[in-house]
């Protein structure tokens, strides 16, 4: 993170705090929006629900936000409160589904509106899916180092803020993780070529 | 000169173009070293292309759009609920919990006091009444260690005072009763010295001294 969005977001902080402002929220809301998102959606597996959290992240946040030191970055609090509510989430659907009080929703079942070209949305839709499935076959810590290193393009003393792992056991993480991906997609296309 | 676990970890960030001049540099100059790492680093950029090509951030701008306008939406509704909370919290709470006070303080306060009272009462009026009235009384007394000659003293000064004891069937009464026995118990034989006259002190003294202690 630069030092100038770093101010950036320190006045937007300090905005919200002191005057509420409506703008303020929405520009912490709209900068932080995809990265949230995307977390919730690593951990859900489900668009639908990685909305819900995403909103619900961002109230808390609001909510207390007079209470951010500013001892880590923004992102790094974001990340914390996404992971906490999207894991409760997470074990709430699995005790309803265990007592079948509501139907286990079928993870990925939206599709992309913004394309014009068909084939494309369908071919983009049908890897989008795999990809997330791709990644929810990783172990926890290697699937968010992977997504937080190559998605987010975060640093690793970021990273490591984030996940509280030392920067050698990230490393060693990231390696393993694209080392079972890559297993992963070659045995994927090994797949499409023997069935065509 | 980097080891070869050292390689492993540069070597996805090699491979997706993120390392920097200098490691890039060390990295390149040492993988021949390690042709199996080179032919990793190849099929990993052959394989991740199409992650690369799929454009995951305009997947997430489509889905996050109006992220911003629901979290306002949301956040008003919990700002009046939230509200409505507060104001029950700040006045509700106090008030109920003032009343509840009150309440337990009035009844089980009040309650408890006339159940002394009415225990009490019964109790003096049944001892009363009772035929055994004296030896029961007496050993209330021989209990609390007083003897039955002052008993019967007291008892004689509460008939003196006005209070007829056979009678005492309302608890007014009886609370005049307690009140008259209370004093007495600490019999005032002391002040009743004063009454005597000399000679009836010198017999008192004759009488002490025919005492063995």
């Amino acid at each position: 993170m630069t030092a100038t969005s770093l101010e950036l977001n320190t006045e937007l902080v300090r905005q919200y705090v002191e005057t509420g402002s409506h703008e303020a929220a929405n520009s912490l809301v709209r900068q932080y929006r995809k990265f949230v998102y995307a977390t919730a959606l690593r951990f859900t597996e489900d668009y639908d629900d990685a909305d819900d959290i995403a909103q619900e992240v961002f109230i808390k946040a609001l909510d207390s936000l007079h209470k951010f030191k500013g001892n880590s970055s923004i992102k790094t609090w974001l990340y914390r409160i996404t992971v906490n509510l999207a894991l409760n989430h997470k074990r709430k659907r699995k005790f309803l589904n265990f007592f079948s009080l509501t139907e286990s929703k079928v993870p990925n079942d939206e599709i992309l509106v913004d394309s014009t070209n068909p084939e494309k949305l369908l071919e983009n839709k049908e890897f989008e899916i795999n990809l997330i499935e791709l990644l929810s076959r990783l172990p926890e810590k290697q699937r968010e180092t992977f997504a937080l290193r190559y998605f987010d393009e975060l640093s690793y003393e970021e990273i490591s803020e984030m996940l509280g792992t030392s920067i050698g056991g990230l490393k060693a993480n990231y390696h393993q993780a694209v080392k079972k991906l890559s297993q992963i997609l070659k045995n994927n296309n090994d797949g499409v070529r023997e069935e065509i | 000169m980097k080891t070869r676990k050292e390689l492993e970890q540069m070597l996805p960030d090699y491979a997706f173009g993120r390392l920097s001049e200098k490691d890039k540099a060390d990295f390149e100059s040492e993988i021949n070293e390690h042709q199996d790492l080179l032919v990793e680093v190849k099929e990993v950029q052959s394989l991740f292309k199409k992650i690369d090509d799929m454009d995951f951030d305009s997947v997430l701008n489509d889905k996050t759009r109006n992220l911003h306008y629901k979290v306002n939406q949301r956040l008003s509704q919990h700002k009046s609920v939230l509200s409505g909370t507060a104001y029950l919290i700040r006045f509700g709470l106090p008030a109920a919990a003032v009343m509840v006070l009150l309440v337990s303080i009035f009844r089980f306060g009040i309650q408890n006091e006339s159940n002394e009272v009415v225990s009490f009462s019964e109790k003096l009026t049944s001892l009363i009444e009772s035929d055994n009235f004296y030896d029961t009384y007496s050993e209330y007394y021989d209990y609390s260690g007083l003897s039955t000659v002052e008993l019967n003293q007291e008892t004689d000064l509460l008939e003196y005072a006005g209070v007829e004891v056979d009678k005492i069937n309302n608890n007014q009464e009886l609370n005049n009763v307690v009140n008259a026995v209370i004093p007495m118990s600490e019999i005032n034989f002391y002040n009743d010295l004063d009454d005597l006259s000399d000679d009836e002190f010198q017999i008192l003294l004759e009488e002490i001294q025919n005492v063995e202690i």
